[in-house]
């Protein structure tokens, strides 16, 4: 099937008892049974819920993976990810990535003896060499977040599989729309489902993609026993959302490359990050391993004064965390969402204080030009 | 499962991993990118993993051992002369490593250089913690590497 063949319907089938074309929301906690023991495979909603299920198979067929696992959020996700290693293990973790996914790692995981190396994983060499015989997983983030840097997914995927560990890669900002890791050669992809897979800025969520028998039974087994499973209404969502997840991303990716243009000629802006663009370092790469470049554009404006200014004086964008909504965003990393990541970590990675992030909506191309323009023009 | 101690050594010559396969009892020493690996069999529970690192390149001991070195017990120096302010490169290695670590380091040297040892009155803050070697070998180490983790548990406990 094709991919918005498969979004609409993959994991869907009109309800047996009304023939309702939605997937109802199941929005019980418990299941009645015949006997003790005897029930239609349904017990307590942590363990299975059919609107969950439903999900998980659709966002499964999408990253052409065969097992979803979801969770209460993006993090929670991560967190399965890290809660599969022993004590002692070692992650080696790209080192420009989302700050969530550095402070759990750094504040929480490593309390249990679990090593993070960060590493520039856009050079393959520096993953060789951050190698050890503890080495169980590869955390990748690309493109990153928000510096927009890419890793090499086919090489990344050779290197973990002759060391034998595990590789993951966080698929958020491209969405499977443009990016399909399982297809690279990774074996886990993990998503905040709250950005683009939702798309509505309604719902926080989270969900792991693989094709291993294996691995999604130890994934589905920490699901339950850990608990932090998403809501039936917010899988609801979700799945009603990924039915124009196709739509969508195309609309993100012609706005946010018109926008990128228009970035990258004006007097103000000092640097345009965003892979669709020739200058972009790593623009062949994103043409080999991407089918488009997603919907963020960065940008350096050369001051927090003026960054401030600029995201005061937007009017179309709204100035708020998160990305991926029909609605265009605008973030300031070094004090919203990278606040947690040290400051020489963070200018080391290129990430100043006259750092702004677009996530480009889905509104018209036309206005959303004209309100970064008069903004720049405003600081 | 058995618990694992890591120790990142840096060695003057080669002919140390010779000496510490000896040690641990093995033929073997697994390379990786930055380090060669030999595995110590200690007892029954714990394991001892050995990382001599092959090049005294600053940047690539960073990337490499910047996750393992905040959690070895000790970080090995291995010379076949003391510590000195000389410019040799485990001399340069120690302290590149001082100012970019602080994990306790044991510098491991054969017991004749010891014996001769004056401290200098500069380089007081930098002077290592040494154990003697009785001799230049795989049985001297054996003996060597628990004496260099109880200094630093009597370090600890007195800190």
């Amino acid at each position: 099937m094709g991919f918005q063949t498969d979004s609409i319907h993959a994991g869907q089938k009109p309800d047996p008892t009304t023939g309702a074309i939605m997937t109802p929301i199941f929005q019980t906690s418990t299941y009645v049974q015949e006997s003790i023991g005897v029930h239609k495979g349904y017990e307590y909603s942590r363990t299975q819920n059919p609107t969950r299920q439903a999900l998980e198979a659709n966002i499964a067929a999408l990253e052409n993976g065969k097992y979803g696992v979801s969770f209460a959020s993006g993090l929670a996700a991560i967190s399965a990810l890290i809660q599969m290693l022993e004590s002692g293990d070692h992650v080696i973790c790209s080192d420009n990535v989302y700050g969530g996914t550095y402070r759990v790692f750094e504040t929480v995981f490593k309390k249990f003896n679990v090593a993070f190396s960060f590493v520039d994983t856009s050079d393959p060499e520096k993953v060789r060499t951050a190698l050890t015989p503890r080495t169980k997983m590869l955390f990748i983030e690309t493109p990153t977040n928000p510096m927009l840097i890419l890793s090499d997914l086919a090489a990344l995927a050779e290197i973990a599989r002759a060391h034998g560990c595990l590789s993951v890669v966080d698929n958020t900002f491209m969405s499977p729309y443009f990016q399909r890791p399982l297809e690279l050669g990774i074996d886990l992809v993990v998503h905040s489902s709250t950005k683009y897979l939702n798309g509505h800025s309604d719902v926080v969520g989270g969900i792991i993609l693989t094709r291993d028998d294996e691995l999604a039974s130890r994934l589905y087994y920490i699901q339950n026993a850990v608990g932090a499973v998403p809501g039936p209404q917010d899988c609801f969502l979700i799945l009603r959302a990924t039915k124009t997840l196709a739509l969508r991303m195309r609309e993100h990716e012609k706005n946010a490359l018109a926008i990128a243009r228009y970035l990258e000629g004006h007097p103000r802006v000092e640097k345009v990050y965003y892979p669709g663009l020739p200058a972009h370092p790593q623009h062949a790469l994103a043409k080999r391993q991407m089918s488009g470049f997603g919907g963020i554009v960065s940008m350096d404006l050369g001051s927090l004064e003026k960054a401030r200014r600029f995201a005061e004086n937007v009017r179309i964008f709204a100035l708020a965390e998160s990305l991926g909504g029909v609605e265009s965003l605008v973030d300031h990393p070094a004090i919203m969402t990278h606040a947690s990541v040290p400051r020489e970590e963070r200018l080391r990675m290129g990430l100043t204080d006259g750092l702004i992030r677009l996530s480009v909506g889905v509104e018209d191309e036309e206005d959303l030009i004209r309100d970064v323009g008069q903004a720049l023009e405003a600081m | 499962m058995n618990d694992i101690l890591e120790i990142p050594v840096f060695a003057d010559s080669q002919s140390w991993e010779a000496w510490f396969r000896e040690c641990s009892g093995t033929d073997q020493a697994q390379s990786y990118h930055a380090f060669k690996h030999i595995t110590w069999p200690v007892g029954p529970d714990l394991d001892i993993y050995f990382y001599l690192v092959d090049h005294f390149n600053e940047h690539t001991v960073k990337e490499a051992l910047s996750a393992i070195i905040p959690c070895a017990p000790c970080i090995l120096f291995c010379g076949n002369h003391l510590y000195s302010r000389e410019a040799r490169p485990l001399n340069n290695m120690y302290r590149f490593y001082l100012s970019h670590f602080r994990t306790p380091v044991v510098w491991l040297t054969p017991e004749e250089f010891l014996e001769e040892k004056e401290i200098h009155a500069d380089g007081q803050t930098e002077e290592p913690d040494y154990v003697p070697l009785t001799e230049l070998s795989g049985r001297a180490l054996k003996k060597a590497i628990p004496q260099a983790l109880e200094l630093i548990k009597q370090k600890i406990q007195k800190d």
